[in-house]
């Protein structure tokens, strides 16, 4: 650590910082899932990884521009999770969905190693830098931090303005109590995990501008999610943004300290906060 | 009473059925042909399986827990044994019992959070200490000389045939345990609690306390199949041990058999055969076509099996499996 | 008749909450159930909106059998249940709350916009703080917001457990008012109550659960004079 001067440290944590806004957004999909549908969705990592390589290869190989792929790619994952939700998830006790999901999780996973092979893909986009007082700024990374913040307060406000946003979220704070208001509350539930998977899709395309990505890449991402969205607390869509960035400092940090032992070091963070703080850092709110 | 000779022949049938087996398989190491070697691998693989099997149902079947790092008891039962033996010199039974102290001390942990909190909390911790223990044991070279691994020294080099009898041993030991926990006041206690956790706490029953136990009895017992493990394939990596595909096979072979079941596993051990005989014959062509099959089983047994093969053959070990996949509609 | 409740049984979690219960409420009826604390009021209440399942029995809506019906279905048809503990959305402000309970006609903004007046009417309390969220609300008010938002839905008959929960007296007498006026817009109370004396004042009948089982029934004032009554459930 001595070596580093101050430039160079910052230059490390601002770049932790804005791919932990990325972190920030697929987490609070997640955390939405976990908390508020209580899905535990153990597919989650290899969805993200899926949309990774689609871009990648859209931008690659494939020769649709970005909006029509877009448009494609929020649509199929929009139906599909509907689907699944409609006649797999929402029936089913959460510990067969965890089976499920986790078959699922595998099919993905090897198929991509089947169709794409084991290697690492990396779009390799020149980074274009700024320098501002020897401090180094990655304009994709930033750019990515911003989109990630935009995309969110945009969910905020579909929740907090629109009728769909209000009934989701009196639905994930009482489904009885929604059911009472004469709303269907599975219907709705359908609804919202299809949205989640749709900001899934969006924070894969963003992931895969700044980095590579591989068949295991989901289980890496899968336990990024679930760390972050504990530390913000179950459900808290605004915290797991928020905890995401802490988490991309904090990995920022760890791999200043030994980036041989960044992921070990993370992990017994993990364990001792869970122990110390299992309500999680952002919660106030108890749920009816 | 006609019912009740019913079961009697039932039960007739199915201990005669298992003694035959046994038989078979005490009297199989005696057949000299070339491929004994293979077939007692096989064996020995799907017996460490139907343990690991055993252990996990402890937790799923009894619990309603689920595990998605039970390979993380199992590779620390081996990792320890092999470490206490490489860098202390000391006996294989203490190696042994030190790396069940080090499992229980763990699940002791791993109960304690996750009780805590909700029940998914149990399969992401337990997901994510394995994941731990895989990455310890990548980085810190110099204790688990990363990647390469530990090997066991040639002192406890065993025929295989003994190891043969010690795994069928541990086999009928583990199922044994169910039956016996399932028959017990703590196997009512927990099946009390998986059905109904708000019920059994409104009946008193300590419901932290009992999960903590159902935690450490499950490690323990992957814990020494860890041990054996060592003993049997004399090494251990970190992606032999500590990898989801560990934990995969686990929750396939219970699953498979029927999950909570005491003899499912034995059925479920089938696919074992099989991943050994696909994985022999594709070699390493179609890297990942497996996966895709072991990930479509997982699925479409839990949809549309979700009491495994044994509910086929109905023998009669249904009473902890599930009765309704379903979720109450509200 | 409005409600009609035949030889109904609920069972939960293996156990047998109620038992053959039969109990009507008729248009323009205050509906009064009385029992001691876990008799199995909040469990009727529930089996009749559709929460809970009934294991045999039936239950008619305006002569409609209901039992086959999903709850967001029977509060469709014009059943709102005020739930036991208030429920409200607790993150949600006060307009938003009301807003929720008009949900089925939630296209008609006129609609939505005609019954916050009649509600902020009843309760004025709310008109000025309408958008502070539910939980910074006393009890009181609290009760105050999850009746509103369950005559938002526009009820025919209005259900509410336990009306009375840890209020003050002062408020209890405003809510039971405000109850009675309910009558005078077609709507039908059916009610369960721990405050015995009180409810049973404005009730034009009720029925007496006890252990599952309806023991008594009658006009309200016929159980505010019953000695079994007095003595179970008004410690005299
Ligand atoms: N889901 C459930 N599973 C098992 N038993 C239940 C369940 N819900 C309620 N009970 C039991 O049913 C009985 C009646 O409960 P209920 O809530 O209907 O009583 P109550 O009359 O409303 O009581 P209180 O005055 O305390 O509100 C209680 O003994 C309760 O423990
Ligand atoms: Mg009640």
């Amino acid at each position: 650590m001595g070596s580093l001067d101050f430039p160079s440290f910052m230059t490390i944590l601002i770049s932790g910082l804005c791919t932990g806004g990325v972190y920030g957004l697929f987490s609070s999909s997640f955390s939405f899932q976990l908390g508020a549908l209580n899905v535990a969705d153990f597919s989650f990592g290899s969805w993200l990884m899926l949309s990774m390589y689609l871009t990648f290869f859209m931008y690659k190989e494939w020769n649709i521009g970005i909006i029509p792929f877009g448009v494609i790619l929020f649509g199929s994952y929009f139906i599909i999770s509907f689907l699944m939700s409609k006649f797999i998830y929402i029936k089913r006790k959460t510990d067969d969905n965890m089976i499920i999901t986790m078959g699922i999780s595998l099919i993905i996973q090897n198929a991509a190693t089947l169709l794409f092979s084991s290697y690492p893909r990396s779009l390799g986009i020149i980074e274009k830098t700024i320098v501002v007082g020897g401090v180094q700024i990655t304009i994709t990374k930033l750019i990515m931090l911003f989109l990630s913040a935009i995309l969110l307060l945009g969910f905020q406000l579909f929740l907090n303005k629109t009728w769909t946003g209000k009934t989701i979220r009196a639905v994930v704070q009482n489904k009885e109590v929604a059911s009472l208001m004469g709303i269907n509350s599975n219907r709705v539930i359908n609804l919202a995990f299809s949205l989640s998977y749709v900001m899934l899709a969006a924070s894969g395309i963003m992931l895969v501008t700044l980095f590579s990505v591989e068949p295991t890449a989901g289980g890496f991402y899968q336990m990024m999610s679930f760390f972050i969205c504990i530390i913000a607390g179950l459900g808290n869509i605004r915290g797991a943004f928020f905890s995401g960035l802490l988490i991309g400092f904090l990995t920022a940090i760890l791999n200043i300290i030994s980036s041989q032992f960044a992921m070990v070091m993370m992990f017994l963070i993990f364990v001792i906060f869970l122990v110390v703080k299992p309500t999680g850092l952002f919660t106030a709110k108890s749920r009816g | 009473m006609i019912i009740m000779d019913d079961k009697k022949k039932n039960l007739l049938k199915s201990s005669l059925g298992v003694i035959a087996l046994l038989v078979v398989l005490l009297l199989l190491p005696l057949i000299q042909t070339s491929m004994m070697p293979f077939i007692m691998n096989l064996l020995i693989m799907s017996f460490i399986y139907i343990c690991l099997a055993e252990s996990w149902n402890i937790l799923a079947g009894f619990c309603g827990l689920l595990s998605m790092g039970h390979c993380a008891f199992f590779g620390l039962g081996a990792y320890i044994t092999v470490m206490v033996i490489i860098y202390f010199d000391m006996t294989l039974l203490l190696a042994i019992l030190i790396s069940v102290l080090f499992n229980s001390i763990l699940a002791y942990i791993i109960g304690a959070i996750s009780i805590r909190v909700k029940d998914i909390f149990f399969a992401m911790v337990t997901l994510a200490v394995a994941q731990l223990l895989f990455s310890l044991s990548m980085q810190w070279v110099d204790v688990t000389r990363g990647p390469r691994g530990l090997i066991m020294p040639p002192l406890y080099n065993l025929d295989r045939r003994y190891l043969y009898y010690i795994a069928l041993a541990m086999v009928v030991i583990y199922v044994a345990i169910v039956l016996l926990i399932r028959r017990s006041r703590l196997g009512t206690m927990l099946l009390s609690l998986r059905d109904n956790e708000i019920l059994a706490k409104s009946l008193g029953v300590n419901t932290s306390k009992w999960k903590i136990v159902a935690t450490i009895i499950s490690a323990v017992m992957a814990s020494l199949v860890g041990s054996f493990y060592i003993l049997y394939i004399r090494s251990v990596q970190p992606g032999s041990v500590f990898t989801f595909d560990v934990t995969m096979k686990i929750m396939i072979v219970a699953f498979i058999g029927g999950r909570g079941t005491a003899k499912g596993p034995i059925l479920g051990a089938i696919i074992i055969i099989i991943d050994e005989l696909i994985r022999g014959w594709l070699g390493g062509t179609y890297a990942g076509l497996p996966g895709i099959i072991y990930g479509l089983i997982l699925a479409l047994f839990v949809v549309f099996m979700p009491n495994g093969l044994i509910s086929i053959f109905n023998l009669k070990d249904k009473s902890t499996s599930r009765s309704a996949p379903k979720k109450e509609v509200i | 008749m409005l409600l009609n409740i035949n030889n109904l049984s609920v069972n939960l979690g293996g156990l047998n909450i109620l038992h053959d219960i039969n109990l009507n409420v008729n248009d323009r009826e205050i509906v009064v159930v009385v029992g001691a604390n876990g008799a199995g009021k909040s469990t009727l209440m529930r089996t009749i909106i559709g929460l809970n399942k009934a294991s045999s029995g039936t239950i008619l809506f305006e002569n409609k059998e209901i039992n086959t019906l999903q709850s967001y279905e029977r509060a469709n048809l014009g059943i709102s249940l005020v739930p036991e503990g208030r429920m409200l959305f607790s993150d949600m402000t006060v307009l938003e709350n009301l807003q929720m309970g008009a949900y089925p006609y939630r296209k008609n903004p006129k609609r939505v916009k005609e019954n916050l007046e009649k509600v902020f009417d009843l309760f004025p309390v709310l008109y000025k703080n309408q958008n502070r969220k539910s939980n910074t609300f006393s009890g009181g008010e609290q009760q105050m917001i999850s009746i509103g938002r369950g005559l938002m839905g526009e009820p025919k008959l209005l259900m509410i457990d336990e009306l009375s929960l840890g209020l003050a007296q002062k408020i209890i007498d405003l809510l039971l008012k405000t109850v009675q006026k309910l009558l005078l817009n077609n709507i039908s109370v059916l009610m369960v109550e721990q405050n015995v004396r009180q409810a049973l004042k404005i009730a034009n009948r009720a029925y007496v659960l006890d252990n599952g089982s309806i023991v008594l029934s009658g006009s309200g004032e016929d159980l505010l004079n019953n000695d079994h009554v007095q003595k179970a459930y008004m410690g005299l």
